[in-house]
C-alpha cells in the first residue's frame, strides 16, 4: 500500500516536474518561467475541449492515447519507488515492462501513420529506429543486472541491495551504467540532444511529430503518456541512484534520526530523498537542454552506439569484478 | 481402463481413414478433370459437373473428418495418462504435433461451397494438399524409423508437386529449382543418417527400426546421426541456408499451400529432429548443439533484417518464417547445451519453451498467411506493400484479424507471442549460468532474440500501417470488391485466435502445465525437474494473468472517463489531416508515407549485413516520363554476386541432372529418389 500511495504522489508530480525543467531552463535563458502549475491548467484545458478526427482514421486512432496512457500508469504497479516493494513483482517482470512500452510504442506508430500524414508517419520512421537501437543498450544494460542479481525482476535489482553504486566493488561499472541509461532515458523522451521539444518545424521533431493530429482529451492523454514516461526513467535511473543503507546512515548520523523509532519521520525523509533525486534528473536534463544543440538526426545511431559501448565497458568491468 | 490405449488409438485412425476416402474424392474429381479434354463439349459440361460434385463431397468429407479429428486429439491429449503411450505411438509428442497439423489444414481449408468455376491448379491444389496432411499425420504417427522417413520423403515431394502446379510462373519456377536442390540434399543426409542406423544397430535390410532401438547406438554415431538428422529435416523447415525457395514461393502460390508449408511442414521437420534426438537418448553433443546454434543465430539475424527490407507481405512472411524456425532451433540449442552440462532444470525450461513457441508460430503465423493469401486473392494483385492502402476500411474484419496476428507475431502482450518469446529469453538468461563457454553463447542469445523482436515490430507495423491504414495509394475497383469472408472461415479463425492466441497470451500456466506432458512423453526422467520448475514459474504466471487484468481495468476506467468527457460534444471526424496546406492526403494526391520510406533508415543502418544496391541514374530529361528513379536492391545473402560463383561451382554438377530431360525437375526428385534407395541398398549388404 505504501508503494501504491507513494507511486500515486509520483504520479501527481509528473506535470510539476515538467514545469521544473521549464523553470531550469527559463534561469538559464534569463527569463521568469513558465508557471508552476502550467501543465495541470494545459491539461485540463485540453480535457474540456472538443476533438476534431482526421477523416482517414480508423479507431486505432482513437484507442491509441488510452493505450499509452494505460500502459504508463500500469507500469508503475511494477516500479520500486524509494525502496517500496512495488504492488507486482515476480521473476520476469522485467519482460513485462518492455513489452508493456513496446505495445504502447506500437499503437502511437500505427496512430500516426492511420492519419495518412506525411509528417506524423516521418515522426514514426524516425522512432522506430532509434528505439531499436535503444532497446539493445536496455537489454545490455538488463544483463548487467541479472549478471549482479541472478533475478529479472525490477524490484530485486533495485530493493536487494545487490546493485549499489557507491559499493566499492562495483562503483566504476555501475557509474558507467548509470551514464548509459541517462543516455537512454534523453533518447527514449525524446530530450535534447535528440530531440527539441520545444522546437516549432515539424521537419525536426521525432516524438510531437507522431501526435501533431491529436487534439482535444486525446491530446491530453497523449501529453500526460509522456509526461509519466520520462518519469517513469527518473524514477528507474533515481532507484539506481538511491541507496538504502547511505539513506539509513543519513538519517542517523546527519540528523540522528533512528528508523525504529521514528518510523514515519524516517519515511518522510527517505521518500523525500528519492523525490530530490528524481528532480536531480530532472534539473540534469534541463541543463543539457539549456547548454547544448540538438544533434543532427544522422549522428542520433553514433548517440545510441555509444551509450551501448559504455553498457559493455560497464559489462566487461562487472565480469571481472564478481 | 484397459480399453482406453486401444480406443486413443482407434479413433484418429478411423478420422484419418476418412480424410483419405475424403482424398479419393478429389482425387477422382482430378483424374475425371484430366481427362475432360477428350471429350464432346456436349459431354464435357456434364462432367464437370461431376468433378464439381466430386470436389465438393471430397472437401466436406475432409473438412468433417479434420474437425472430429481435432476433437479427438484435444480429448485424447487431456485424458491420456502422463507418459503413456497408446497404440502407433501415439503419446503426447505425437498428439501435440499431430494437432497442429490438423489444425493449420483446417483453417487453410477451401471453402465447401460448391465452386462455379473449378480450375486445374484449385483440383491439384486440393488433392496435394490433402495429401500432404494425411503424409504429415502418418509421419508423426509412425512408430518406425524406416516407415516415419519413407512418409516423410514422400511428403516432401508431395511439396515439390504442391509447387509444381503453378509452373507457369517464372518465380515459381526458380522456387521450384531451389525446392529440389534443397529437398534432395536433405534425402541425401537422412539416406545416409539411415544407413549408418542400419549398419550400427546391426538390423536386417528392410526391416522396421523402431525409434527406442535407436538408443542402443553406438555414442559417437549417434552425434554423427544427429547431425546428419538436423542438416536433413533442417533442409525442409526454411532454416538458414534452406531458405530460398520458402521466399520466393510464398508470394506466387495459394494460402492454404503456403500456410501449410510454414505451420505444419516445418513443425513436423521440427518434431522428427526431436523424436530422433530423444530416442537416440544422446547425453554429450555439444558440438552439434554449437552447430544449431550457428545456424539457429543466422537464420534469426539474417531473416530478421531481409523482413524489414521486403516490399511484398509474402515475401515478408516467409523471411519471417525463417527468422522463426530459428528461434526454434535456438532454443532446441539452448537445450542441448544445457542437457551437456548436466542441467536437468534448465534442459527442461528449454523444451517447454521452445513448444510453447512452436504452438504459437503455428497459430499465429497460420492466421496471418491465410488472411494475407485471401487478400490477395480477392484484390487480385500481389500484396506489394508500397502500392497498396486504406485496405482496413475496405476489408474491416479481415484487418482486425491480421492486426491480431501482427500483434502477435510482434510479441505484444495479451498475445501468445509475448510468452513464447518471454519463456525464451528466460531461458537465455538462465543459460548465463552455465560457465565460461556458455556465456557468450547465451548472450548471443538474448541479442538474437531481442533483435528478431524488434524487426518484427518495425516490419509488422510496417506492413500493417502500408497495407490497412491512411489511404489508397493505387486506385483499384473497391467499389466491387467486397469482404468475401465467410462465416464458416470467420468461425474457424475465431475458434484459433480465442483458443490458441489469446488463451496462451492472457492463460499461459494451464497451457503450460498441458505441455510439460510432451516433455515427460520425451524424456520421462523430467518429472521430478519439471515440478522443481513449477514452483520457479508457476507464481510469475499467475501474476502475469492478474497483472492483465489489471491493465484492462485501467483501460476500462480510461474508456470510461473519455466517455464521461465527451458525453455531450459533437466530434467532428471529418476534418482533413494536417499537412501543412499542401492537401498531400486527398484521395487525389496520395502523398503519404511509403512502407519503404519508414524503414529507410533502418535499411541504411543495416547496409553492410542486407548487401543492399541503390540504383539512381541521372535524370536527363526536363520533363521525364518515369514517375520514379531511384530503386533500392536487396538481394537475398544467398544471391549475392560472390556466393553465387561459389555456388555456382557446387550447383553445377547438380544441374546436369536438369539439362538431360529439359523439364528435368521430376525426373530429378525421381532419380535422386532411386539414387538414395541404391546407398541404403549398399548399406543393407554392407552390414
Amino acid at each position: 500500500m505504501k508503494h501504491l500511495f507513494f507511486a500515486l504522489i509520483m504520479i501527481a508530480f509528473a506535470p510539476l516536474l515538467m514545469s521544473l525543467i521549464a523553470r531550469v531552463k527559463a534561469i538559464f535563458a534569463g527569463k521568469v518561467g513558465l508557471p508552476w502549475f502550467f501543465y495541470y491548467h494545459t491539461l485540463l484545458k485540453l480535457l474540456q475541449k472538443t476533438p476534431v478526427i482526421s477523416m482517414h482514421t480508423t479507431a486505432i486512432f482513437t484507442t491509441a492515447p488510452l493505450i499509452n496512457l494505460a500502459v504508463m500508469l500500469f507500469l508503475f504497479a511494477f516500479l520500486p519507488l524509494a525502496n517500496y516493494r512495488p504492488l507486482l513483482s515476480f521473476y520476469g517482470d522485467i519482460f513485462v515492462v518492455i513489452a508493456f512500452l513496446a505495445l504502447a510504442r506500437i499503437f502511437s506508430l500505427l496512430a500516426a501513420f492511420d492519419t495518412a500524414s506525411s509528417f506524423s508517419a516521418m515522426g514514426a520512421a524516425r522512432d522506430v529506429f532509434y528505439s531499436m537501437l535503444a532497446e539493445i543498450v536496455l537489454f545490455t544494460i538488463f544483463i548487467i543486472f541479472f549478471r549482479l542479481t541472478n533475478d529479472l525482476s525490477l524490484a530485486t535489482f533495485a530493493i536487494e541491495g545487490k546493485i549499489e553504486l557507491f559499493a566499492r566493488s562495483t562503483f566504476f561499472p555501475l557509474l558507467l551504467v548509470a551514464v548509459s541509461f541517462f543516455m537512454l532515458l534523453l533518447q527514449e523522451n525524446a530530450r535534447v540532444p535528440i530531440d527539441d521539444p520545444n522546437t516549432h518545424l515539424e521537419l525536426t521533431m521525432i516524438d510531437e511529430v507522431k501526435i501533431l493530429d491529436y487534439s482535444g482529451p486525446y491530446l491530453a492523454f497523449m501529453q500526460l503518456s509522456l509526461f509519466l514516461k520520462l518519469l517513469f526513467y527518473s524514477c528507474f535511473l533515481a532507484n539506481l541512484l538511491f541507496s538504502q543503507s547511505l539513506v539509513t546512515q543519513l538519517c542517523t548520523i546527519a540528523l540522528s534520526l533512528d528508523s525504529n523509532s521514528y518510523p514515519l519521520l524516517y519515511a518522510f525523509f527517505k521518500n523525500l530523498i528519492f523525490i530530490a533525486l528524481v528532480s536531480a534528473i530532472y534539473i540534469a536534463i534541463a541543463v543539457i537542454e539549456s547548454s547544448m544543440a540538438r544533434l543532427a538526426l544522422k549522428k542520433i545511431p553514433k548517440y545510441s552506439l555509444s551509450a551501448l559501448v559504455l553498457a559493455v565497458l560497464a559489462a566487461i568491468l562487472m565480469w571481472r569484478n564478481v | 481402463m484397459m480399453f482406453m490405449p486401444f480406443v486413443f488409438a482407434t479413433l484418429p485412425l478411423l478420422e484419418v481413414l476418412l480424410f483419405a476416402f475424403g482424398s479419393l474424392f478429389l482425387l477422382s474429381a482430378l483424374l475425371f478433370d484430366l481427362g475432360l479434354s477428350r471429350h464432346s463439349r456436349f459431354k464435357q459440361i456434364l462432367i464437370k459437373r461431376r468433378i464439381i460434385t466430386l470436389y465438393s463431397i471430397g472437401n466436406r468429407l475432409n473438412l468433417l473428418s479434420l474437425a472430429c479429428l481435432l476433437v479427438t486429439i484435444l480429448i485424447c491429449f487431456f485424458a491420456l495418462p502422463v507418459g503413456v503411450t497408446a497404440g502407433i505411438a501415439f503419446d503426447h509428442f505425437s498428439l501435440f504435433f499431430i494437432f497442429i497439423v490438423v489444425v493449420t489444414s483446417l483453417v487453410s481449408h477451401p471453402s465447401v461451397r460448391m465452386p462455379l468455376d473449378l480450375g486445374r491448379a484449385t483440383l491439384l491444389n486440393a488433392f496435394f494438399s490433402a495429401l500432404l496432411t494425411l503424409l504429415l499425420l502418418l509421419v508423426l504417427a509412425a512408430n518406425s524409423v524406416l516407415l516415419a522417413l519413407i512418409l516423410w520423403e514422400m511428403a516432401t515431394f508431395c511439396g515439390l508437386l504442391l509447387l509444381a502446379i503453378h509452373y507457369q510462373k517464372k518465380s515459381l519456377r526458380k522456387a521450384l529449382l531451389a525446392y529440389a536442390i534443397v529437398a534432395e540434399m536433405g534425402t541425401l543426409f537422412l539416406v545416409v543418417a539411415l544407413g549408418m542406423i542400419y549398419i550400427y544397430s546391426n538390423a536386417a535390410p528392410l526391416t522396421p527400426i523402431s525409434f527406442s532401438r535407436l538408443a542402443t547406438l553406438p555414442a559417437t554415431i549417434k552425434e554423427v546421426v544427429l547431425l546428419l538428422l538436423f542438416f536433413g529435416f533442417a533442409a525442409k523447415s526454411d532454416l538458414f541456408p534452406f531458405h530460398l525457395w520458402a521466399v520466393r514461393s510464398y508470394p506466387a502460390i495459394m494460402p492454404r499451400t503456403a500456410t501449410l508449408f510454414s505451420s505444419a511442414t516445418a513443425k513436423v521437420a521440427f518434431a522428427l529432429t526431436l523424436r530422433f534426438y530423444f530416442s537416440m537418448e544422446i547425453t554429450q553433443s555439444s558440438y552439434v548443439g554449437v552447430i544449431i546454434f550457428v545456424l539457429a543465430i543466422l537464420s534469426i539475424v539474417l531473416g530478421s533484417l531481409y523482413t524489414i527490407s521486403q516490399k511484398n507481405l509474402h515475401r515478408m512472411l516467409a523471411y519471417s518464417t525463417v527468422e522463426n524456425m530459428g528461434i526454434l532451433y535456438l532454443g532446441f540449442a539452448l537445450f542441448i547445451f544445457a542437457s551437456s552440462l548436466g542441467h536437468q532444470l534448465l534442459m527442461v525450461f528449454a523444451i517447454l519453451a521452445t513448444f510453447f513457441f512452436v504452438l504459437h508460430h503455428a497459430l499465429s503465423k497460420a492466421l496471418a498467411l491465410q488472411i494475407a493469401g485471401t487478400l490477395a486473392e480477392t484484390l487480385k494483385r500481389p500484396l506489394r506493400i508500397d502500392e497498396l492502402g486504406g485496405i482496413a476500411k475496405i476489408f474491416p474484419w479481415m484487418s482486425r484479424l491480421m492486426l491480431i496476428a501482427f500483434l502477435s507475431l510482434m510479441g505484444a502482450p495479451f498475445f501468445s507471442g509475448f510468452i513464447a518469446e518471454a519463456l525464451l529469453l528466460m531461458v537465455a538468461f538462465k543459460s548465463m549460468l552455465l560457465g565460461a563457454p556458455y556465456i557468450l553463447l547465451a548472450i548471443i542469445a538474448i541479442f538474437a532474440l531481442v533483435v528478431a523482436n524488434l524487426a518484427s515490430i518495425a516490419s509488422f507495423t510496417k506492413a500493417y500501417t502500408a497495407i490497412f491504414q491512411g489511404v489508397q495509394k493505387t486506385v483499384y475497383r473497391s467499389s466491387s470488391i467486397k469482404e468475401k469472408l465467410y462465416w464458416r472461415r470467420f468461425t474457424l479463425y475465431g475458434l484459433l485466435l480465442l483458443l490458441g492466441i489469446f488463451a496462451m497470451g492472457i492463460f499461459p500456466w494451464p497451457i503450460i502445465l498441458e505441455l510439460q506432458k510432451i516433455v515427460i512423453a520425451l524424456y520421462p526422467q523430467s518429472r521430478i525437474m519439471l515440478s522443481n520448475l513449477n514452483m520457479e514459474i508457476a507464481v510469475p504466471m499467475m501474476l502475469f494473468s492478474l497483472s492483465l487484468t489489471l491493465f484492462f481495468l485501467l483501460f476500462l476506467l480510461l474508456k470510461v472517463s473519455l466517455w464521461w468527457l465527451l458525453r455531450d460534444k459533437t466530434i467532428r471526424r471529418d476534418a482533413i489531416t494536417w499537412d501543412c496546406g499542401m492537401h498531400f492526403t486527398s484521395e487525389a494526391r496520395p502523398l503519404q508515407y511509403t512502407g519503404t520510406s519508414y524503414l529507410m533508415s533502418m535499411i541504411t543502418f543495416f547496409r553492410p549485413l542486407l548487401f543492399s544496391k541503390s540504383i539512381s541514374p541521372r535524370i536527363v530529361e526536363i520533363f521525364p516520363d518515369k514517375k520514379s528513379f531511384y530503386r533500392l536492391q536487396i538481394a537475398d545473402f544467398l544471391k549475392q554476386p560472390r556466393l553465387q560463383n561459389l555456388s555456382y561451382l557446387l550447383i553445377r554438377p547438380l544441374k546436369i541432372f536438369h539439362e538431360i530431360p529439359r523439364q528435368g525437375h521430376i525426373q530429378w526428385s525421381i532419380f535422386s529418389l532411386v539414387l538414395a534407395l541404391i546407398v541404403t541398398i549398399i548399406c543393407f549388404v554392407r552390414s
